[in-house]
C-alpha cells in the first residue's frame, strides 16, 4: 500500500512538473506571440502617405541618400523602393524592406553608384504595403505629380573665386538628407593664403574601390581629392576642405591622409585630418595643391568577419537585403555552412567583393530550411577557422 | 505474421503520401539511441521512444523519466548550442496501454530555439489482432506534438512575431518477433504544421523504417545481450541511413554504444544501478564526432534516466 501511495504521488508530481512547464512556456509565448493587428476599419481616417523632401545635389561620394517619412495607414509595416535612371534610359531599383510605420528612415544607392559621368540624373522613391491583402504604393510627393521622377544635380567638382588674401568660404549642400544639419561640403580659405582672386577648383574624384592590408589590418581608400587654384604655384596657408565621403558606419580604427607625388603615394603627416563618424564627415588642412586621398584602417578580429545580422528571414531578402552578409574577406577566402546535423549545405568562395553573402541558398540553389546554421570562416591567411551561428526562417 | 505485414504495409501507404515543408528535424535526443547513431526505430522501448518510434512506448514495462542535456560541436568559439530534453513513460496495464509526457528543446541562446511539448499514447495489439505472443508482439501509438519557433528578432524586425507555434502528431508501429528480429516504421509530423514567421513554412514529414536484430548472445562471436539497429529516413526525396550496435556486459549493468549517419560518428556507454523493488538508475554518456564540421571536439550528451 505504501509504494502504491509512493508511485501515485510520483506521478502526480511529475504530471504537475510537465503542465507547469507547458504553462509557462505557454505563457512566454503567448505574452509575445500573439499581436493584435487592428484590422481597416475606415482607410479614409489615416491617409498613407510618403513625405520626402526634394534631394536637390549629390556631391562627390556617388551617394543619393534620401531620408523618408512613412506612413502606411493601418498596415504596421512596408517595403520602400528607390528608383533612379541611368543614362540608358534604365531604371534602377533600390529596395529596403521591414520599414517600420510611422517612422523617419533613409534609403540611398550603394557607395559609387553615381558616377561624375551622370551630371543629372532622375529618382523617385515610392513605398509598397499590404492591408488585408490588399497592395498599397504610395510615392513621394516631391513634385505636383509625384509618380514622376524628379532631377538631381550630381556635382563632382566645386569651383569659385576666392580672394586669397582676404579669405573666403565656398559651401554647397550636398543634399545627403541622412547627415541632418551638417550636410555641406565646404572649401575654407584663410586670410593670406596667397594672393589676389583666383579661381579654387575642388575635384572630388570618383572614390576608388581599391582596398590592401593584410588579414589582420584592412585599408580601403575612402575619398581623393584634388585642389588647384589657377595661377598659383603654392600656398601660403594651408587651406581647409570638409567633406561627407561615407555612407554607413564605419569600423574603422584609425584614418590616415595621402598626397599625390608624383606618381606615388605618400602619407601626411600634420595635416590635421579629423573624422566625425557619427556624421561621417572629415576635415583636413591641404598644404599643397594636387591630389589627396583619405585611407580609412580596419582592424580585424574574428568578429569583423562575424555577419551583423544573424537572423535572416527569406521572404525580406531583396536588393538591400541580400542575406548573411560577412565583410572583409579577399579572393582565396572561404565560408561554409552547415545545418544542425554537421551537414555541409553550403560553400562560398569569396571573390573579392564585400561584403559576401550567403543568400540562404544551399549548393543545390534550393531554399535553406527555417532553422540555426553553423557557418565556418577560413581565411587564405590560415590560422583556426571563424565559427558562428545564423538562423534563417521563413 | 500476415497480419502484421499487413498493418505495417497499410500504414506505411497511408504516410508516406503526406507532403510537407521545413524544420524541427529531431537529431540529437536520447542518449541511449544517440550512442547507437540514432538507429532507434526498431528499438524504442524506454523513454526515448516518443521521438524515435511512438509505438515503443507499449513495450516499456516500468515507469521511466529520463533528462538529458547536451553540449553540441563543443570546441567552437562563437557556436554555442545546447539539446535538452525531459521524458517521462507511465504504462498503465495491458489494456489501456502506455502515455508520455515530452519536452525536448534545441536552442542557440540569443539567436533561435525550437520546442516541442509531446502527450504520447501507445498500446500492444496482440489482443485485439489476435497474435500470437510466443511469434509476435505488434504495438501502435500516437504522438500529439505542439512545436514552438522563438527567433530573437532585432528591433528592425519588429513587423514580426517572436514566436511561431503550431500542432501536428507521429504515428508508429513496431512489431518485436520472437526470433530477436524488430520492425518498425514511424512517420513524424503527418498533420502540416506552419512555422513560418513570414511565409508559410510547414515542417516536412518525415517517415522512418527500422530494422534491429536482438541475441542474448550473437552467434559465432559470442558479444552478449547484443542488438544491432538500421533505420532509413525518408524525407522529401532525401534518403538518410542511420545504423548502430549495443551491448551490455558486467551482468547486463554497462552498455556499449557505437553507431554512425553520413555526417558523424557516434560512441556510447551506460550504467545500470540497481535497487530494491527493481528501481533501477541509469546514466547515459554519449560522443558524437562529426565528419563535416572541422575543428570541433564533438557533441556531448548525458542522461539520467530512473525507472521504478
Amino acid at each position: 500500500m505504501e509504494r502504491v501511495f509512493k508511485n501515485i504521488s510520483f506521478l502526480i508530481v511529475m504530471l504537475a512538473l510537465s503542465v507547469s512547464c507547458c504553462f509557462v512556456n505557454a505563457y512566454a509565448a503567448s505574452s509575445e506571440t500573439f499581436k493584435t493587428i487592428t484590422s481597416v476599419v475606415d482607410f479614409s481616417f489615416i491617409e498613407p502617405a510618403i513625405e520626402h523632401e526634394k534631394i536637390d545635389t549629390v556631391l562627390a561620394n556617388g551617394i543619393l541618400n534620401a531620408k523618408v517619412y512613412a506612413n502606411f495607414g493601418e498596415a504596421t509595416s512596408g517595403n520602400a523602393v528607390l528608383e533612379y535612371k541611368l543614362d540608358s534610359g534604365e531604371v534602377v531599383e533600390i529596395t529596403k524592406t521591414g520599414i517600420t510605420n510611422r517612422r523617419d528612415f533613409y534609403i540611398g544607392t550603394p557607395k559609387g553608384t553615381i558616377t561624375k559621368d551622370n551630371s543629372i540624373i532622375e529618382y523617385r522613391i515610392k513605398c509598397v504595403f499590404d492591408v488585408d491583402g490588399s497592395e498599397y504604393v504610395r510615392y513621394a510627393p516631391v513634385e505636383a505629380s509625384s509618380e514622376t521622377f524628379v532631377t538631381v544635380q550630381v556635382i563632382n567638382v566645386i569651383e569659385g573665386n576666392i580672394d586669397g588674401s582676404a579669405g573666403g568660404e565656398i559651401s554647397v549642400f550636398c543634399g545627403d538628407q541622412s547627415k541632418e544639419d551638417d550636410g555641406y561640403v565646404i572649401v575654407s580659405v584663410p586670410e593670406g593664403a596667397y594672393s589676389g582672386e583666383h579661381k579654387v577648383t575642388v575635384d572630388f574624384l570618383e572614390e576608388s574601390s581599391s582596398s590592401s592590408g593584410s588579414s589582420q589590418v584592412r585599408e580601403n581608400v575612402i575619398s581623393t581629392v584634388s585642389l588647384d587654384i589657377e595661377g598659383v604655384p603654392e600656398l601660403n596657408s594651408p587651406i581647409l576642405i570638409k567633406n561627407l565621403p561615407l555612407q554607413n558606419e564605419t569600423q574603422a580604427s584609425k584614418f590616415s591622409l595621402q598626397y599625390q607625388n608624383g606618381t606615388e603615394w605618400e602619407s601626411v603627416t600634420g595635416a590635421s585630418l579629423s573624422v566625425d563618424k557619427k556624421y561621417q564627415v572629415y576635415t583636413f588642412a591641404a598644404s599643397d595643391l594636387g591630389s589627396y586621398r583619405v585611407i580609412e584602417s580596419i582592424k580585424l578580429s574574428d568578429s569583423s568577419y562575424r555577419p551583423k545580422n544573424r537572423i535572416v528571414v527569406k521572404g525580406k531578402i531583396g536588393n538591400s537585403y541580400p542575406g548573411f552578409e560577412f565583410k572583409y574577406l579577399q579572393q582565396g577566402d572561404s565560408i561554409t555552412i552547415y545545418d544542425l546535423k554537421g551537414k555541409k549545405i553550403r560553400k562560398i568562395s569569396a571573390d573579392g567583393s564585400d561584403p559576401t553573402v550567403w543568400d540562404g541558398r544551399k549548393d543545390n540553389g534550393d531554399w535553406a530550411e527555417s532553422g540555426t546554421y553553423i557557418y565556418q570562416i577560413k581565411l587564405k591567411s590560415g590560422g583556426d577557422a571563424i565559427s558562428g551561428t545564423v538562423a534563417f526562417v521563413w | 505474421m500476415k497480419k502484421v505485414l499487413a498493418v505495417l504495409l497499410l500504414t506505411i501507404v497511408l504516410t508516406m503520401s503526406q507532403h510537407a515543408y521545413a524544420a524541427f528535424e529531431s537529431t540529437y535526443w536520447g542518449v541511449r539511441a544517440l550512442g547507437m547513431g540514432g538507429a532507434f526505430t526498431a528499438v524504442s522501448n524506454d523513454a526515448n521512444a516518443p521521438l524515435y518510434n511512438v509505438a515503443g512506448l507499449g513495450f516499456v514495462a516500468q515507469r521511466e523519466v529520463t533528462l538529458m542535456g547536451s553540449r553540441l560541436f563543443a570546441g567552437l568559439e562563437g557556436v554555442e548550442i545546447g539539446a535538452n530534453y525531459i521524458g517521462y513513460v507511465h504504462p498503465i496495464n495491458a489494456k489501456y496501454g502506455s502515455i508520455s509526457f515530452v519536452w525536448s528543446s534545441v536552442s542557440t541562446p540569443g539567436l533561435r530555439r525550437e520546442d516541442s511539448f509531446n502527450i504520447g499514447y501507445a498500446r500492444v495489439l496482440n489482443d485485439i489482432l489476435r497474435l500470437d505472443k510466443e511469434v509476435v508482439e505488434l504495438s501502435a501509438g500516437i504522438n500529439f506534438k505542439y512545436l514552438l519557433q522563438e527567433v530573437k528578432f532585432d528591433v528592425s524586425e519588429t513587423d514580426l512575431p517572436t514566436y511561431k507555434g503550431a500542432a501536428t502528431g507521429d504515428i508508429g508501429i513496431l512489431a518485436m518477433f520472437a526470433n530477436g528480429i524488430g520492425v518498425g516504421f514511424s512517420s513524424k509530423y503527418i498533420v502540416p504544421a506552419d512555422i513560418g514567421f513570414m511565409e508559410k513554412d510547414e515542417v516536412k514529414n518525415i517517415n522512418v523504417v527500422g530494422l534491429s536484430y536482438y541475441s542474448d548472445e550473437l552467434p559465432l562471436i559470442k558479444i552478449p545481450y547484443f542488438t544491432v539497429a538500421l533505420d532509413v529516413m525518408f524525407r522529401d526525396d532525401e534518403t538518410f541511413i542511420k545504423a548502430g550496435v549495443e551491448s551490455y556486459v558486467l551482468d547486463r549493468k554497462l552498455a556499449i554504444r557505437l553507431g554512425g549517419r553520413e555526417e558523424a560518428f557516434d560512441i556510447g556507454f551506460g550504467y545500470e544501478f540497481a535497487f530494491a523493488n527493481e528501481t533501477k538508475l541509469i546514466i547515459d554518456y554519449a560522443f558524437e564526432l562529426p565528419l563535416e564540421v572541422e575543428e570541433s571536439y564533438g557533441s556531448h550528451f548525458i542522461a539520467l534516466s530512473f525507472r521504478f
